[in-house]
């Protein structure tokens, strides 16, 4: 295989695991927030802060509300973290490897780049919020079962599932830093909602739900506070020197977020 | 709503499904007639179908305007064009016939000219070539061929005999199309395929995979063939990843090649650097190579001619191959067929004039109103003149410009172009095609049965580029007799 498209593999399955991954957060914080009475902590703009792209938003919102920060990472082009930007982005590093990949799948990721680019501003208000992101996760985990059901497990897929866990465990650790971020400097005076918190964000990471539980719970505990070294580790570990112009703004920016 | 044939006019000139008003062709009777069961709300559902495929499939190509590529949507129209294939036999033997001949006729002008010599093609014209590459002389490719893929583009005039237009032997572009219209047919129109013997398609890429496999510098079982793109931003990118892709090899860029100091080929993988045998290229000649060519070029593999020049691996098509696809050269065809196989040409050329010679120039320049004028070396319908609808002021910046540079001016008659039903908007109505079949040479030979169908859509146009808003159309080679 070409060392050109290695890399653009490993960026496909990344991006697609990122779109997924803002969907499933957007849609986990959404009703978390619906529980909590307006006006407690921490407020929309922790959303951003987990992906780390505040300076970004600071160019173009003035305020961390409901509308701008969803938008923010759902909708919007400049935003290095959105579902529009990473499906893009994923669908133009498939184009340029459709010779590699089995033929459905990319007509599967097409369609998923037509569906986002056409509905992503149906996604932003309440109402549609829920069933457009619930779309775009369904659409995505199709998509790797789509990968794993016809491709054939050589190299090209092991890359794929670098880059797919790469991006999950980065984002694993992201929603756990941030989680620490707002639970410890209460530790000992726990909070009305933290369990609440806690759920939200085990349920943002299903898969890897008892990592997070167990992390969690042990950053609240003085021991755990430790941990959050080796969280902000990986995340320093997944940065990427890479090459292709598309796969180049995004990856550096968001790498540099450290509170 | 459904079809009413009877008021479908072709207005003159030869529809080639129906006959007369009301009067299908024999074999497209059984079209028409499924066409007439159809409801005009059940076609046009079929139609939007197929552009729905299109869109979700990502057929796309790309366009070049104001600075920015776009990429459009393959234009695609769902009423297949059904020729009979007694009557293609002939065009398949004289498409044989022609690229042998071009073949024999690119090798002797890089080798011993005879041609030249024997005063059966001007001397002057090959010096004054802009496609001739001097570097290529003395070298002999394998089987003796150059221009391994050819795409020549076809018309009928208004008695249905077929004519060659132009021959395409650079880097011809349109087989992924015509393989994709055959597939979106399948998709929207599937019960008609039980009603007619249809010649498949579907096993091109493998005919493309074995003509280049026996282009490689020794026989291997399994020689490593790559396809080499200008990249992503080509009009023809769609292309190249699809036919790397149906054949199962390699999509290479320039950067991705290397040539070594033992003049080979590599390729740079995750295993290291790989040894290239075959390079299907899809880029200029003038960009191939900055150690020969253009220098500045990034797209191409400095030593590239190096490597090719010592039967280190196989080029398709090979530098220079060019030489024959110039308009000028075209209308030497017929005599280069006879010349070197000595038998007369199985398709007609166009009549065509050629501005050099001193008398042609004349009629030219006193029938530019009458005329089609087109530049020798350029492509997509660009540069073009058509004399009957051109302006008085366009008629004379022409005439200035054959007088400046006769040596790369043409000129045809306009042709009555032959038309098939096609759908505009609500209706079935009449527009001109052509075609582009494909033939491959390497150690054997092949045609593809029919080839990409191109359909001017603004209603009395004969512009079929899809880069100026034609459209295309699945294309049938039918077996009338009994299965």
């Amino acid at each position: 295989m070409l060392s050109r498209v290695a890399e653009r593999i490993y960026w496909i399955a990344r991006y697609i695991e990122r779109a997924e991954n803002s969907a499933r957060l957007v849609n986990a914080y959404t009703h978390q927030m619906l529980d909590l009475p307006s006006g407690v902590e921490p407020g929309w703009r922790q959303l951003v802060d987990i992906v780390g792209d505040a300076p970004v938003f600071d160019e173009h919102y003035r305020s961390y509300d409901e509308h701008n920060t969803v938008s923010f990472l759902v909708a919007d082009d400049f935003s290095p973290s959105s579902i529009v930007t990473s499906v893009s982005r994923a669908r133009e590093n498939m184009r340029t490897t459709r010779e590699l990949l089995p033929t459905e799948a990319w007509h599967h990721c097409n369609e998923l780049y037509l569906q986002v680019r056409q509905h992503a501003h149906e996604g932003i208000p309440r109402r549609g919020r829920h069933a457009f992101l619930k779309d775009v996760i369904f659409r995505c985990q199709q998509l790797t079962g789509l990968l794993a059901g016809t491709m054939s497990h050589d190299v090209a897929y092991d890359l794929m599932r670098l880059g797919r866990n790469l991006e999950r465990a980065d984002m694993t650790t992201r929603i756990v830093d941030s989680a620490i971020f707002i639970l410890m400097p209460r530790q000992h005076d726990p909070g009305q909602y933290d369990n609440l918190l806690c759920a939200a964000a085990s349920r943002a990471r299903r898969w890897s739900s008892s990592c997070c539980w167990t992390v969690i719970s042990r950053a609240r505990s003085p021991v755990g506070w430790r941990k959050r070294s080796s969280a902000s580790t990986t995340c320093r570990a997944t940065r990427h020197p890479c090459s292709a112009s598309w796969n180049c703004g995004n990856a550096c920016s968001r790498r540099t977020s450290t509170k | 709503m459904s079809i009413d044939w009877a008021r479908y006019d072709a207005n003159g000139f030869y529809d080639e499904m129906i006959g007369s008003p009301g009067m299908p062709r024999a074999l497209a009777q059984g079209m028409v007639t499924h066409l007439q069961e159809l409801s005009g709300e059940e076609i046009r559902a079929r139609q939007q179908a197929a552009e729905t495929a299109i869109v979700k499939m990502g057929i796309t190509f790309t366009v070049y305007s104001e600075g920015s590529n776009i990429d459009r949507a393959w234009p695609f129209d769902i009423i297949p064009r059904i020729i009979a294939a007694k009557e293609w036999a002939n065009t398949e033997a004289g498409l044989r016939q022609r690229v042998a001949a071009l073949n024999l006729f690119i090798g002797d002008l890089y080798g011993e000219q005879r041609i030249i010599r024997d005063g059966v093609f001007p001397a002057e014209l090959l010096t004054n070539s802009k496609n001739f590459r001097p570097e290529c002389i003395g070298i002999r490719p394998r089987h003796g061929v150059w221009a391994h893929i050819c795409g020549s583009d076809l018309i009928r005039d208004d008695r249905g005999t077929f004519y060659v237009l132009e021959d395409n032997l650079r880097v011809p572009s349109g087989v992924s199309y015509m393989l994709e219209n055959r597939v979106l047919t399948k998709q929207v129109f599937g019960e008609l395929f039980s009603d007619y013997s249809i010649q498949p398609l579907a096993d091109y890429p493998n005919h493309l995979f074995d003509m280049l496999a026996s282009i490689a510098p020794k026989l291997d079982m399994f020689p490593e063939i790559v396809v080499m793109t200008p990249g992503i931003y080509n009009s023809a990118y769609f292309e190249h990843s699809f036919l790397a892709q149906q054949m199962g090899v390699e999509l290479v860029e320039g950067s991705d090649l290397v040539v070594g100091d033992d003049d080979c080929v590599y390729m740079s993988t995750i295993d290291g650097l790989q040894r290239v045998d075959v390079i299907y290229r899809r880029i200029d000649d003038l960009f191939l190579d900055p150690e020969v060519f253009n220098k500045d070029s990034a797209l191409g593999v400095a030593g590239l001619m190096r490597a090719w020049r010592k039967g280190n691996v196989g080029l398709a098509n090979a530098t220079g191959a060019g030489v024959a696809d110039d308009k000028v050269v075209y209308a030497y065809v017929p005599k280069i067929i006879k010349y070197y196989l000595d038998e007369e040409p199985l398709i007609p050329n166009v009549p065509t004039y050629v501005c050099l010679d001193d008398k042609e120039r004349d009629y030219v320049l006193n029938n530019l109103h009458k005329l089609v004028i087109k530049p020798a070396n350029e492509s997509g319908g660009y540069g073009m003149l058509i004399g009957p609808t051109a302006s008085k002021r366009e008629l004379e910046e022409f005439a200035r410009r054959i007088k400046a540079d006769p040596r790369n001016y043409i000129a045809q008659p306009l042709l009555k172009l032959s038309t098939v039903p096609t759908m505009c908007g609500d209706r079935i109505e009449p527009r001109h095609v052509d075609l582009r079949p494909f033939v491959l040479q390497g150690e054997k030979m092949y045609v593809t049965p029919g080839g990409l169908t191109r359909v001017a859509m603004r209603k009395g146009s004969t512009v079929v580029n899809s880069s100026q808003g034609g459209g295309s159309k699945d294309t049938w080679i039918v077996n009338t007799e009994a299965a």
